[in-house]
C-alpha cells in the first residue's frame, strides 16, 4: 500500500513537471509567434529589395564543348557552344561565359545559323553573348546542335576552367522564346589545357 | 471569391508652398500564397497609374501603364485582385460607379509575387498633395511611411528620346523618368520621378522634384526612361554632334533651391532597355521581335520605340542598334 501511494506521487510529481513544462513551452512560443508577427507588419516595406531563394528549374542546355583537349600556347582555341531549347522556338538567347583573361584574348564568336546575329561583351573575366535572332526563319527549334564557335587565343600554359554561368549580377543565360518568356537552361564548364 | 491584395484610397488633401517629390509607401503583409506589396511611390494627382507585378526575381510585368485622366485632388481608389494566375487592377474614382477596370495580366507566374502601384504626379500645374490610406485591413497590414517631403528643387527638364521627333500617337504621350541626381564628392544620389510629355517636334518636357539636403556645389544627373538606357549628364545644357556620344564624368550643373531650367534636349537618351534591369540582352530585344505589327496599349506601352502606334521595323532598328550600347551610364 505504502508502494503505491509512493508510485502515484511519483507520477503526480512527474504530471506535475510535464504540466509546467508544456505550459513553459507554449508561453514561450506563443510569444515568439507574436514578435513575428509584429515583425512581418513593421518590415514589409523592405520587402521589395529582398531577392526571395527561389528555385530556377532548367529546362533544355546551354554548354560548352571543347573541340581539342590539349592546346599549344600560340595557337588558336576553338570552343563550340552547343545547344537544346527543350523544344522552344528560340527569338534570342544570352550566353555568359566565364574564363581567365590574363591566359586567353577573346578572339571573335561566329554564329553557326547565319539567321542569328551576335553581340558580344566583355568585362572583367567574364564573355557575354547575346545573340537575336535577325533571319526570316520562323521556327528556330535547338536540338543539341552547335549555334555558336567561339575563338580564343591563349597567352599562356596551364590548365584552365571555360564556364557556362547560369547568371552573374543581372546577367544571366537564357533562351527568350516566341512569346518573350525566358527558359533558363542547364550549364557547364570544360577544362582546356595549354602546352 | 476573388483574393484581394490590398485597396487604398489615395487623395490629395492640402495645397502647400512648392510642388515635389513627397514619396509614400505601402507595405502590404503577404497572404498565405503570395509575397506581394502594393506600394506608392509618390504624392500625385491620380492622372497617371502605374501597376506591375514580379516574380521573386524580380521578373516584373507591367499591368497597367496608363493616364486615366483625373484632375487634381481627384480622389481614387485603387484595387488589385489575383485569381490564380491572373491579375486585375481596378481604379474608382468614387462617383458611385464603382470600380473600372485598368488593366489586366493572364497567365502570370503562380508562385509568390510582388506587386507594385506607383502614381505619379503630373507637372506642373497642381498642388502638393498627401496620400490617405484606408481600406486596407481586411486582408493586408499596411504600413505607410512618409519619406521625402516637399521638394526644395524643382528640375524642370526638356529630354529627347531616341526615335521620337514628332508628336507622339494618341495615348503614347506620357512617359514617367526616373532621376539621380549627384552632387560632385558625393557617391549617394537624391532620386526622383517625372512625367514627360512631348510638343511636335519630340522634345519632351516635365518637372522633377528632389530634396537636396544643402543646394550648392556641383551636380551630375542621370536620366532614365521607362524604356532606356540611363544617360549621364554633367551640363546643363549638353549637346553632341552624333547620337549617343556625349560622356561625361564630373558634375558641372549648378542647381538654385526652387526651379532650374535644364534644357537637355540638345542630346539623345538612347533607347533599349525594355525591362528595366540595366542591360539590353535577348528580353528587351524579344519584347520587340516578337510583338512585330501589334498595336494595342499594352503591347506599345513595352515595345513601342519612338511611340508611333505600332510596334514596327523602325523599334526593330532601334533595339537591334540598343544591343551595341548595351549597360545603363554610371
Amino acid at each position: 500500500m505504502e508502494n503505491k501511494n509512493k508510485i502515484f506521487t511519483y507520477l503526480l510529481v512527474i504530471f506535475f513537471a510535464a504540466f509546467v513544462g508544456s505550459g513553459i513551452f507554449l508561453l514561450t512560443s506563443n510569444k515568439k509567434t507574436t514578435s513575428n508577427e509584429q515583425a512581418v507588419s513593421t518590415s514589409t516595406i523592405q520587402q521589395k529589395n529582398v531577392i526571395f531563394p527561389t528555385p530556377m528549374p532548367t529546362k533544355g542546355f546551354i554548354n560548352l564543348e571543347n573541340n581539342s583537349a590539349v592546346n599549344q600556347v600560340n595557337n588558336p582555341v576553338d570552343l563550340n557552344l552547343i545547344a537544346d531549347s527543350n523544344g522552344e522556338n528560340v527569338t534570342a538567347f544570352d550566353t555568359v561565359i566565364s574564363y581567365d583573361p590574363v591566359s586567353f584574348d577573346f578572339v571573335k564568336a561566329d554564329s553557326v545559323n547565319p539567321d542569328f546575329k551576335i553581340y558580344s561583351y566583355k568585362k572583367n573575366n567574364r564573355l557575354t553573348l547575346t545573340v537575336v535572332k535577325t533571319g526570316q526563319n520562323n521556327i528556330m527549334i535547338f536540338k543539341g546542335e552547335a549555334i555558336v564557335k567561339l575563338v580564343f587565343q591563349p597567352k599562356a600554359k596551364g590548365n584552365f576552367t571555360f564556364a557556362v554561368l547560369s547568371s552573374y549580377g543581372q546577367e544571366t543565360t537564357k533562351f527568350i522564346n516566341e512569346k518573350t518568356e525566358a527558359i533558363y537552361p542547364g550549364t557547364n564548364e570544360v577544362k582546356v589545357i595549354v602546352n | 471569391m476573388p483574393k484581394i491584395l490590398g485597396s487604398v484610397i489615395l487623395k490629395s488633401i492640402t495645397a502647400t508652398a512648392g510642388r515635389g517629390n513627397a514619396a509614400s509607401t505601402l507595405g502590404l503583409k503577404p497572404n498565405t500564397d503570395t509575397n506581394g506589396t502594393l506600394e506608392i511611390l509618390r504624392n500625385f494627382d491620380s492622372s497617371y497609374i502605374f501597376m506591375n507585378a514580379g516574380t521573386n526575381n524580380d521578373d516584373y510585368k507591367e499591368i497597367v501603364n496608363k493616364d486615366i485622366g483625373l484632375t487634381n485632388n481627384t480622389p481614387v481608389k485603387v484595387k488589385m485582385e489575383r485569381i490564380g494566375n491572373t491579375i486585375k487592377t481596378y481604379y474608382d474614382i468614387l462617383d458611385g460607379n464603382g470600380y473600372k477596370l485598368l488593366g489586366q495580366l493572364d497567365n502570370f507566374y503562380n508562385g509568390p509575387s510582388r506587386f507594385y502601384l506607383l502614381a505619379n504626379n503630373n507637372p506642373p500645374d497642381f498642388p502638393q498633395a498627401s496620400a490617405k490610406f484606408d481600406d486596407f485591413k481586411l486582408t493586408c497590414a499596411a504600413v505607410p511611411t512618409p519619406t521625402g517631403g516637399v521638394g526644395n528643387v524643382n528640375l524642370k527638364m526638356k529630354l529627347k528620346f531616341q526615335g521620337i521627333n514628332k508628336l507622339p500617337a494618341a495615348g503614347q504621350n506620357s512617359m514617367v523618368a526616373k532621376v539621380k541626381v549627384y552632387k560632385e564628392g558625393l557617391s549617394t544620389p537624391t532620386d526622383g520621378t517625372g512625367t514627360f510629355t512631348a510638343d511636335a517636334n519630340g522634345v519632351w518636357s516635365g518637372t522633377v522634384p528632389v530634396n537636396l539636403a544643402a543646394v550648392d556645389g556641383k551636380y551630375k544627373i542621370l536620366i532614365k526612361g521607362p524604356q532606356h538606357i540611363q544617360k549621364k549628364i554633367c551640363d546643363s545644357a549638353p549637346t553632341e554632334t552624333s547620337l549617343g556620344i556625349y560622356q561625361c564624368s564630373s558634375g558641372n550643373i549648378t542647381l538654385i533651391a526652387g526651379d532650374n531650367d535644364l534644357d537637355l534636349s540638345g542630346i539623345i537618351i538612347l533607347v533599349g532597355d525594355l525591362d528595366q534591369n540595366g542591360i539590353v540582352d535577348s528580353v528587351d530585344f524579344g519584347l520587340v521581335k516578337n510583338n512585330l505589327g501589334k498595336t494595342d496599349a499594352d503591347t506599345l506601352a513595352k515595345a513601342d520605340l519612338n511611340h508611333d502606334g505600332v510596334v514596327d521595323t523602325q523599334d526593330y532598328s532601334l533595339i537591334l542598334a540598343a544591343l551595341a550600347v548595351r549597360t545603363d551610364e554610371l
